[in-house]
């Protein structure tokens, strides 16, 4: 059985193949593609016929007669008739005069190329794109869960073993020890709320090698990811971590380790916290949305309990739950949309509808949801109700006023919005690659999303551009990555 | 084909008013212009009519012209502008006919001439905004790079990629409604 594209796959392919964009591989198959189906091979030839006749045609195709020295000195006489003539166009307007360019010649523009020597960080923004299309959403939510971990923890209150870090998982580990820890340390100690608060405030996106697990850290917090797909690890040893988990299917899994609080995430969005240091106080677990379970020591409890935890519970030391901290819903907002994570993960699991049933229903529990949070929940249908157009709206208006955090804010929720395979979420990919890379300084961030882009959108007009801009990126990492190693420079 | 230096003298006299050096000028590049101006707009008798404005738009702005690019660089911008601007004063119409042609069997289709096949195109592409349609023409029919596009209309990769995109997407899925009305016509289906 040979290998084969399908009709689809082949009419998007039509035009790379053309052009000769695609590799020796993928024309060797595109090729043998055709021979299995008569109709793709009818529809391929048509549109290659088309352009090439375009290409190939002379001038003499377009114009009724016989292009020869007669039509020219005819052409000609008419054209200097014109030019001694006063300056009007057929409706008597001078034409030097009319409204607009577009019979104004345009200041003649040079066609120097920048090396690729000298492409560097800026050049980004001339290679990448401004957005004109409108834009949209983030692929993370479409896949599915997508859940956002937050772990707090003070230094004292673990022990944990020195980072021990092989060649073998400089890929899947990511470190991170920041100077401030001390002085996080302290504020941590303060009230428990108040210093959770204040490490949501400190957020800053980290890891994101992928758009499984995106991390985002507090000041002096010390975390690595370990483990490959499907079983994810994540271990903190000190400071705070926000972190949205997109699992790819259903058997890929987080769990995430601090101290002797272990946190199996199964579905969109939670948070731990450990707000106060001591062996005697085990972290603290939230949930925004979806289900955790949570493992960690409880009072009186020679075992660690095990419980589940449910949107809108939190859990401490095992036994005691209570409804979470409205603030920290809503700060989580900042990173997760969480509507658009449920609308996902009822999307992912929509082929078996009772599954994606299942998952839908999980709602806040309502007898534990004090009364802020149900303020917090009336206002989230107002949120959903926002129109991809109102997002491209606020997006495009917050690049008019150079505010390119609350444009990059407002993309990504219209990439998140948007369902896979949408024509614009390819422009909006390179929309924020360029905004975090010029605007933000969040170089991972844009690699993420011209990684994403490539992978995404193989065939795209813009992958090779893309796939460049990407590898510049990556620098040294470059030369080890699937998505430079058969980079074909123009 | 004029050499560089011959044609550098000759776009300065042209500009000091020379006529001979003008039509020098008009006749190294009235194929050329004709092509791209028939890229634009698709074979008719009004392409005649538009590359006589071009030459004239040529002579008014050669002044203008500073050297700093390349002569057919900047021919090919009075081109498109002038070409362009013709089109969106004249009254949009649908090449209906034209258009019809997509629908056409394998047979059938290889059997239509060239003009009648070009027509087809541009009846594809003729209610895409002009941006988009210079951003496909460049693109599939005159094999620049999205980066020259880019560097050539002042328009950023991202925009012009979209622009080619959207192209594209208009191409199929005239194609393929084509097909599908040929496949309820004869029954047939396509896998």
């Amino acid at each position: 059985m040979t290998r084969s594209h399908d009709c689809e796959t082949i009419r998007e392919m039509v035009f790379n193949y053309r052009r000769g964009e695609l590799s020796e591989l993928d024309a060797a198959l595109f090729e043998e593609s055709l021979l299995a189906c008569h109709d793709c091979a009818a529809y391929v030839g048509r549109i290659i016929d088309m352009l090439d006749v375009s290409v190939e045609a002379e001038a003499q195709v377009y114009v009724e007669r016989p292009i020869d020295a007669s039509f020219a000195d005819s052409l000609f006489d008419s054209i200097a008739a014109q030019i001694e003539a006063p300056a009007f166009d057929d409706d008597g307007e001078d034409m030097d005069e009319e409204e607009g360019v577009d019979n104004t010649p345009s200041p003649p523009v040079r066609l120097e190329f920048v090396s690729q020597e000298k492409r560097d960080e800026e050049a980004i923004d001339d290679e990448l794109f401004d957005f004109e299309d409108g834009a949209q959403a983030s692929r993370w939510p479409r896949y599915l869960a997508a859940a956002a971990v937050l772990l707090g923890l003070g230094v004292g209150a673990l022990v944990l073993k020195p980072w021990e870090k092989s060649a073998a998982q400089d890929d899947a580990i990511a470190e991170n020890e920041q100077d401030g820890a001390a002085d996080n340390l302290e504020a941590i100690s303060a009230t428990p709320d108040a210093a959770l608060a204040k490490a949501f405030q400190q957020l800053q996106p980290q890891n994101k090698a992928n758009d499984t697990i995106k991390v985002f850290a507090s000041a002096g917090a010390k975390w690595k990811l370990e483990g490959k797909a499907p079983d994810h690890k994540l271990r903190l040893e000190q400071g705070t971590v926000l972190v949205e988990f997109l699992p790819k299917g259903d058997n890929e899994h987080l769990h995430v380790i601090s101290g002797e609080t272990e946190v199996a995430v199964l579905g969109t969005v939670f948070y731990v916290s450990a707000e106060e240091p001591g062996e005697d106080k085990p972290a603290r677990v939230g949930v925004i949305t979806g289900k955790v379970r949570v493992k960690q020591p409880a009072a009186g409890k020679e075992e660690p309990v095990e419980v589940m935890l449910e949107d809108g519970q939190e859990s401490k030391g095992g036994v005691q739950i209570r409804a979470i901290e409205p603030g920290m819903k809503q700060q989580t907002e900042a990173f997760v949309d969480i509507k658009a994570h449920q609308k996902a993960l009822a999307e992912r699991n929509e082929p078996p509808k009772e599954h994606a049933k299942v998952d839908v229903e999980v709602e806040p529990p309502v007898k534990v949801k004090p009364e802020e949070d149900q303020k917090v929940a009336a206002t989230t249908p107002v949120r959903k109700a926002t129109s991809d157009e109102e997002l491209r709206k606020q997006a495009q208006k917050a690049l008019r006023e150079r505010d390119y955090q609350r444009a990059a804010k407002s993309y990504e929720r219209l990439l998140e919005r948007l369902p896979r395979g949408h024509n614009e979420r390819a422009s909006i990919r390179l929309e924020l690659a360029r905004l975090y890379m010029r605007y933000l300084g969040q170089r991972e961030r844009a690699i993420d999303h011209l990684r994403e882009f490539v992978e995404q959108h193989p065939l795209d007009v813009a992958a090779p551009s893309a796939r460049r801009q990407l590898c510049q990126l990556l620098g040294m990492r470059a030369s080890k990555d699937p998505a430079c190693i058969s980079l074909q420079m123009d | 084909m004029l050499d560089p230096e011959e044609e550098k003298q000759l776009v300065a006299r042209a500009q000091a008013g020379d006529m001979v050096a003008f039509r020098a000028l008009y006749d190294a590049n009235l194929k050329r212009v004709i092509a791209h101006v028939g890229r634009i707009m698709g074979p008719g008798s009004e392409v005649e009519d538009v590359v006589q404005n071009v030459f004239i738009q040529v002579h008014r702005s050669l002044p203008s012209f500073n050297g700093d690019s390349k002569f057919s660089t900047w021919l090919y911008r009075v081109t498109w502008n002038v070409t362009v601007s013709y089109l969106r004063r004249r009254a949009p119409t649908v090449n209906l006919p034209a258009l019809r042609q997509f629908a056409v069997n394998d047979q059938q289709w290889s059997k239509l001439e060239a003009r009648d096949k070009l027509r087809t195109l541009h009846a594809a592409i003729a209610d895409l905004p002009a941006d988009y349609r210079e951003a496909f023409i460049l693109f599939e029919l005159e094999g620049m790079t999205l980066a020259e596009i880019a560097e050539l209309t002042g328009d950023s990769l991202n925009t012009v990629a979209s622009r080619v995109r959207r192209s594209r997407e208009r191409l199929r899925s005239l194609l393929e409604r084509a097909e599908g009305n040929s496949e309820q016509r004869t029954g047939g289906t396509r896998p």
